[in-house]
């Protein structure tokens, strides 16, 4: 679906991504992991055209690269930021950026009123945005990418700042894409969104692409072992195992044990084994 | 189209859910014309007014004056006018009244001056009881100017008065010439005639004993004329009047201004103008910093199409404030446009202008602070060199003659053409290819900064 290849972008001295190359296949989640900084918004805005790159080239479907009116109307953005006109309505709002995209004034009402509907906000679609909080605000900045029905969709850090009710209907509507055959980028610094949605992600830090797998993948090539800790009294074993199972069943053996827990890696530990760092840091 | 619209339809939007931006489009534009239009009364006076000045008395006293007035700081004097003969050669014409009236009623020049005959003999023989008589013809637009050059007139007429004290040899000719004359005049009051011996004898006999100044520390030429003005002036209030000053207004061929907001308004809508630009200059950088111009951008239209929107907002609501403070002035001022097709030609042109003007502003500043800075800035330094904050008859020479690079100085010429100058479509080509050539350019080079600046 989308393809990058040898994508490199300098802001003066400092690189921002640095010969990155990959492939995205079409209906699946595709994660760009990293933290604040790795070069993920600067790929994403080359990726829609918003950022010409210096070197490399990006191409949609076979039909060039986003510097095409005609192919950008194949993608939908969510920017990192909300962009959104604060004194204007959600509908107001919907309406404007359907009409950019081509939408005739009917489709772009039922359009926006169709998606208000999905993302929870019909009974505040007449309202400003700015009488709205930071979780409606977000979804309302998704729900913009999708008026169009583009076959590609863009999300840059979309559950940035929001609560636990509006970041799960927003991964529910991410997976809801996936399963209408749409396919989405989607930018975090989340690993635990990565590893619920992403079919597969690409670890990127200072601009380069560090590793492209599944997240099963990734964990098992880069994650290490994982960690069975079994309490006895004041007594605790700690034993790196690949078969935390069999690990426990063979030592589950004595009445002495007053605790067991195993540690699992993750894209943490992922992160940490490729770049000697925290992704949090 | 539909997408420029749809942002155009956004921008006006938004600005009019913008109480500060709306404040500044309508109320404060209203506020300038009512507050200069109440303490004017239509107009300023000043240094460097500029005059023309009309010799119809052709004699050397008559020149000698306009040479005072010339070496004077007081006035820029123009006395000829460059005119094409029929081979097409240039060459400078002594300005007549029908000139020199049209100088002024174009805008061109403050007042004219005519110096009628007699002027000379007058200023000869200054006892005579014949007047210096001078006609004064104002823009309306300068009336606070009249008091100014009133008195200048006066000064430098009364200069050779305080010559002629100055020169008492003189004087007492002048004296004699003027008893003699009084003496044969016919129409002089026969009771006048012993007050005249009388007086004349005794300034003969004054004048006998005064010592002559070119050889005494005696008062400058300029402080003996000043106390001139004030002493012989206040003798000659009842019969006498040595200088006779007669002011009119220059009116426009069309119908008469009946009060000063008619001369007020333009400015006062210009900087309706000036702030439709800003809002609409400094919303690109809203929309940069909020993150919307990233939306726009990566729908699929063109980059001019964004730019586009906006200038087409700002063309709209341009247009739609300069109608409502046209409305306002004509329904709660009584202000009546001598011409509305020039009016509406102004308006237009204007508009163009300054959406050249707000394309530069909305790629100048990278940020709202930035942004706003800028656009203020750039504004009032237009406003202040073209005439919208202070009046141009209040400047200096050099600053009025730098008047021309400012857009705020056209629009109001523009506009003040179809308000109430009463002039014709050939007056107003000039501003109106100016303002239409700046527009033009300021929206090329907008749209190519800003081609620039985002396509990294």
């Amino acid at each position: 679906m989308l393809t990058l290849t040898n994508l490199r972008k300098t802001f003066g001295r400092t690189v921002a991504v640095d010969d990155l190359s990959l492939k995205i296949e079409q209906g699946s989640i595709f994660g760009f992991l990293g933290p604040n900084g790795a070069g993920k918004s600067t790929t994403i805005n080359m990726a829609v055209g918003l950022l010409r790159p210096d070197s490399g080239t990006v191409d949609l479907d076979g039909r060039g690269d986003p510097s095409d009116a005609a192919v950008r109307a194949l993608i939908g953005v969510a920017p990192q930021a909300i962009a959104l006109y604060d004194e204007m309505t959600a509908t107001e709002n919907l309406v404007l950026f359907a009409t950019l995209y081509g939408l005739s004034r009917t489709a772009a009402s039922n359009r926006s009123r169709e998606l208000l509907e999905v993302i929870g906000l019909s009974d505040r679609r007449d309202h400003r945005v700015k009488t709205y909080s930071g979780g409606m605000k977000r979804r309302l900045n998704l729900a913009a990418a999708l008026l169009h029905d583009p076959p590609l969709v863009m999300l840059d850090e979309p559950t940035a700042g929001v609560d636990p009710q509006s970041r799960n209907a927003i991964l529910d509507l991410v997976r809801t894409m996936r399963d209408q055959g749409r396919t989405v980028v989607y930018t975090t610094h989340y690993m635990e969104e990565a590893a619920r949605l992403c079919d597969r992600v690409a670890i990127i830090d200072h601009g380069k692409l560090l590793a492209l797998d599944t997240v099963d993948g990734l964990i098992a090539r880069f994650g290490g072992h994982s960690v069975v800790t079994i309490q006895r009294g004041a007594n605790e074993d700690r034993i790196e195992t690949n078969d935390p199972v069999a690990e426990l069943s063979s030592r589950l053996r004595g009445n002495d044990i007053s605790g067991v827990r195993i540690d699992r890696p993750d894209l943490e530990s992922v992160f940490l084994h490729l770049t000697g760092r925290s992704l949090r840091d | 189209m539909r997408a420029v619209w749809a942002m155009a339809l956004k921008d006006i939007r938004l600005l009019l859910r913008d109480r500060m931006g709306c404040f500044f489009a309508l109320v404060f534009p209203l506020c300038i014309a009512i507050f200069f239009g109440s303490i004017f009364g239509g107009g300023g006076g000043g240094k460097g007014i500029q005059v023309a000045v009309v010799d119809e008395d052709l004699t050397p006293g008559s020149s000698a004056y306009i040479a005072a007035l010339k070496d004077g700081d007081e006035l820029v004097v123009k006395t000829e006018i460059a005119t094409a003969g029929p081979d097409e050669v240039t060459s400078q014409q002594p300005l007549t009244r029908e000139t020199a009236t049209n100088l002024v009623r174009r805008g061109k020049l403050d007042a004219y001056i005519i110096i009628t005959k007699g002027f000379g003999k007058a200023r000869d023989n200054i006892f005579s009881g014949n007047s210096m008589r001078l006609e004064v013809g104002v823009d309306p637009a300068r009336k606070a100017a009249v008091g100014m050059l009133e008195g200048v007139l006066t000064k430098y007429a009364f200069e050779r008065m305080a010559e002629s004290f100055a020169d008492p040899k003189k004087m007492r000719e002048q004296a004699k010439t003027s008893l003699a004359e009084i003496q044969k005049s016919p129409t002089t009051n026969p009771l006048l005639k012993p007050a005249a011996e009388r007086f004349f004898g005794t300034l003969d006999g004054f004048l006998a004993v005064m010592p002559d100044s070119s050889t005494s520390d005696a008062a400058t030429g300029e402080n003996a004329g000043a106390n001139g003005v004030v002493g012989v002036g206040g003798v000659g209030g009842g019969g006498w009047q040595p200088v006779k000053i007669e002011t009119s207004a220059v009116l426009p061929d069309g119908p008469v201004i009946k009060n000063a907001y008619a001369i007020t308004f333009p400015q006062g809508i210009i900087w309706g103008v000036m702030g439709c630009a800003q809002s609409f200059g400094l919303s690109m950088a809203m929309e940069r910093s909020k993150g919307t111009l990233v939306r726009l951008r990566a729908a699929p239209i063109r980059r001019w199409q964004v730019l586009a929107g906006k200038a087409l907002a700002c063309f709209l609501f341009t247009i739609a404030i300069c109608a409502l403070l046209l409305l306002l002035a004509r329904f709660g001022f009584g202000v009546v446009p001598t011409s509305l097709p020039l009016v509406a030609l102004a308006v237009v042109s204007i508009a163009i202008c300054f959406v050249g003007i707000m394309m530069l502003l909305a790629v100048a500043g990278k940020t709202e602070r930035g942004s706003g800075g800028l656009a203020w800035g750039i504004m009032l330094l237009l406003s202040m060199i073209g005439g919208g904050m202070i009046p141009l008859e209040f400047m200096p020479g050099w600053m009025k003659t730098i008047s021309v690079i400012s857009p705020i100085r056209w629009s109001i010429s523009a506009l003040e053409a179809g308000v109430w100058r009463g002039l014709g479509i050939a007056d107003i080509a000039l501003p109106v290819v100016i303002l239409v050539a700046i527009g033009i350019v300021g929206f090329m080079l907008g749209l190519r900064a800003y081609a620039m600046n985002e396509s990294d």
